[in-house]
């Protein structure tokens, strides 16, 4: 039975490893790993909460559980935008911490073998770079592969604490 | 609830408001039963105590007179599950390091027992319960100085008031005693305890004189779940204020208010002055509504302090089930929680203390 059980656990994780959720921000294609998705939502009525950075765009209620949203775009220190139909929330649930991230679009799931994997270039041409964790090239096209704890970690604010 | 769906406003529906308020009425007297059910006298942890004292006494050879206050104060049943641990330590804490042995309580002129007091009561929404002993009081000095090998202080000490440095008995790892006994010695003790209380919203407070005894104060909310609040709209947001904390609620003209130098404002009302906290402008919220005179005030009082709350308008009275705000967001000032409203929506709950303090 637990063998069952492992190979069914082990089955799972083959099937989630080596692919991404793709969304767009702006023009660009970022893609997060799969395991960390739970759903996909459409934008909601967002409550705010007082005093906190520009990017945490409040909380929402997720049938009877409230979660924090942050708008990847704001994160990334983009232009805001108005949200649309086509915003979507895409909860993660990283460390067991569930956190809805505001993105543009969804685009798709892809697999992305690991071969096609590159690390990210060394130049530091932009803010956005930092959460980056690899490339990924898929056909003619290049997606960005986000890092999730960064995306949530506030490392400014850390930095500022320690100095 | 159900009375306040977006989708019944406008409507003229006599003969359902009736049945509603009806309704109402039995699902409130229905949650009271429950919630009395939930409701248990502390008195059966504070019985649990005598066996713990004279069990001590007897191995440590201290002549111990345990008394008993208020055990009837009735507390939700969750929490008393989570305080009878602590409470336990706190116990053995006045035994074996507070209370001295007969002979040195002689020495400085006490009588020869020792004495515990063990009290609960209730005040307004919290119940308080205090262990207090009459024995030898904490040793500023002996924290003072593990405080300072610990790295613990962080501003000068001539700073430092006799609380905070009482406060550091809290810290993981800390203990004054340099050998371990049965009892104590290994500096988990206070750390747990102070833990366990906050895991259910209680807060700890230490207060002590030098041979006159230590007296530790527990706060707690008399019940996890449920509060009567106010919901007050600001802006977009709503937020809910405990009822229990309001003391009432008016219009006022501009001319009742008293501007210092510093912008700061205030109103008198009957001979009293008090401090106004505009909610739009402390959470720099976007409001049509920044004249006195459009919105109403709330005054709020916390530990005989009082404050005035401004916000643009009240929405009604409601009991909401509180809960907690999400761990990624991390502290926000004033504000204890949040609750979910009849359509889905969410509002936040005002930690009133938090905020009284802050002014």
């Amino acid at each position: 039975m637990s063998e069952a059980l492992e190979n069914v656990l082990e089955y799972e994780e083959d099937t989630q490893k080596g692919k991404y959720l793709t969304f767009l921000i702006g023009k660009e294609v970022y893609g997060i790993e799969i395991k960390y998705v739970t759903e996909i939502i459409g934008i909601q009525q967002i409550t705010e909460v007082p005093e906190l950075p520009e990017y945490i765009k409040g909380i929402i209620n997720l049938r009877g559980k409230i979660i924090p949203v942050l708008d990847v775009r704001l994160r990334f220190k983009k232009e805001p935008m108005e949200y649309n139909d086509r915003t979507c929330i895409v909860v993660v649930d990283i460390n067991d911490v569930s956190v809805g991230l505001i993105v543009d679009s969804v685009a798709e799931v892809i697999s992305i073998p690991e071969e096609n994997i590159v690390p990210p270039p060394e130049a530091n041409t932009g803010f956005s770079n930092r959460y980056i964790k690899e490339i990924g090239k898929v056909g003619d096209e290049v997606k960005l592969l986000l890092d999730c704890n960064k995306l949530l970690n506030d490392e400014e604010c850390e930095n500022l604490l320690n100095i | 609830m159900v009375t306040q769906n977006p989708d019944l406003e406008g409507l003229q529906l006599d003969n359902f408001h009736k049945a509603a308020r009806q309704l109402n009425k039995l699902t409130n007297e229905l949650q009271d039963v429950v919630m009395s059910i939930r409701m248990v006298p502390l008195s059966m942890t504070f019985q649990k105590m005598n066996r713990i004292v004279r069990d001590m006494g007897k191995k440590l050879n201290k002549s111990i007179e345990l008394e008993i206050i208020g055990e009837e104060t009735e507390v939700d049943k969750n929490i008393i599950e989570r305080i009878s641990d602590p409470l336990i330590h706190l116990i053995r804490n006045a035994v074996d390091h507070g209370l001295e042995d007969a002979e040195e309580r002689v020495a400085k002129g006490k009588p020869p027992a020792g004495k515990i007091t063990l009290e609960a009561k209730n005040a307004g929404g919290d119940v308080w319960i205090f262990v207090k002993d009459d024995g030898r009081g904490l040793n500023r000095e002996k924290i003072l100085k593990k405080a300072r090998v610990a790295g613990l202080i962080h501003k000068p000490e001539n700073e430092l008031t006799d609380k905070e440095i009482y406060s550091f008995i809290f810290t993981p790892g800390f203990s004054t005693k340099d050998n371990v006994t049965e009892f104590s010695g290994r500096g988990v003790g206070m750390d747990i305890v102070s833990n366990n209380i906050s895991m259910v919203g209680g807060t700890i407070f230490v207060d002590s004189v030098p041979d006159n005894g230590t007296i530790i104060s527990i706060k707690l909310p008399l019940t996890l779940a449920i509060i009567n609040g106010m919901s007050i709209k600001v802006g977009k947001s709503r937020y809910t204020i405990p009822t229990i904390s309001i003391k009432e609620s008016f219009k006022v003209k501009n001319e009742a208010i008293i501007t210092d130098s510093e912008g700061n404002e205030m109103i008198m009302v009957r001979g009293e002055v008090y401090p106004i906290v505009r909610l739009h402008r402390f959470y720099k919220i976007d409001t049509a509504v920044t004249d006195i005179n459009d919105g109403i005030i709330v005054m709020v009082e916390n530990d005989s302090k009082v404050i005035c709350i401004f916000a643009d308008e009240l929405l009604g009275e409601q009991q909401v089930v509180v809960k907690a705000l999400p761990k990624y967001i991390k502290k926000v000032k004033g504000i204890g929680g949040c609750t979910l409203l009849g359509d889905g929506s969410i509002s936040l709950i005002l930690d009133i203390a938090g905020l009284v303090d802050i002014n």
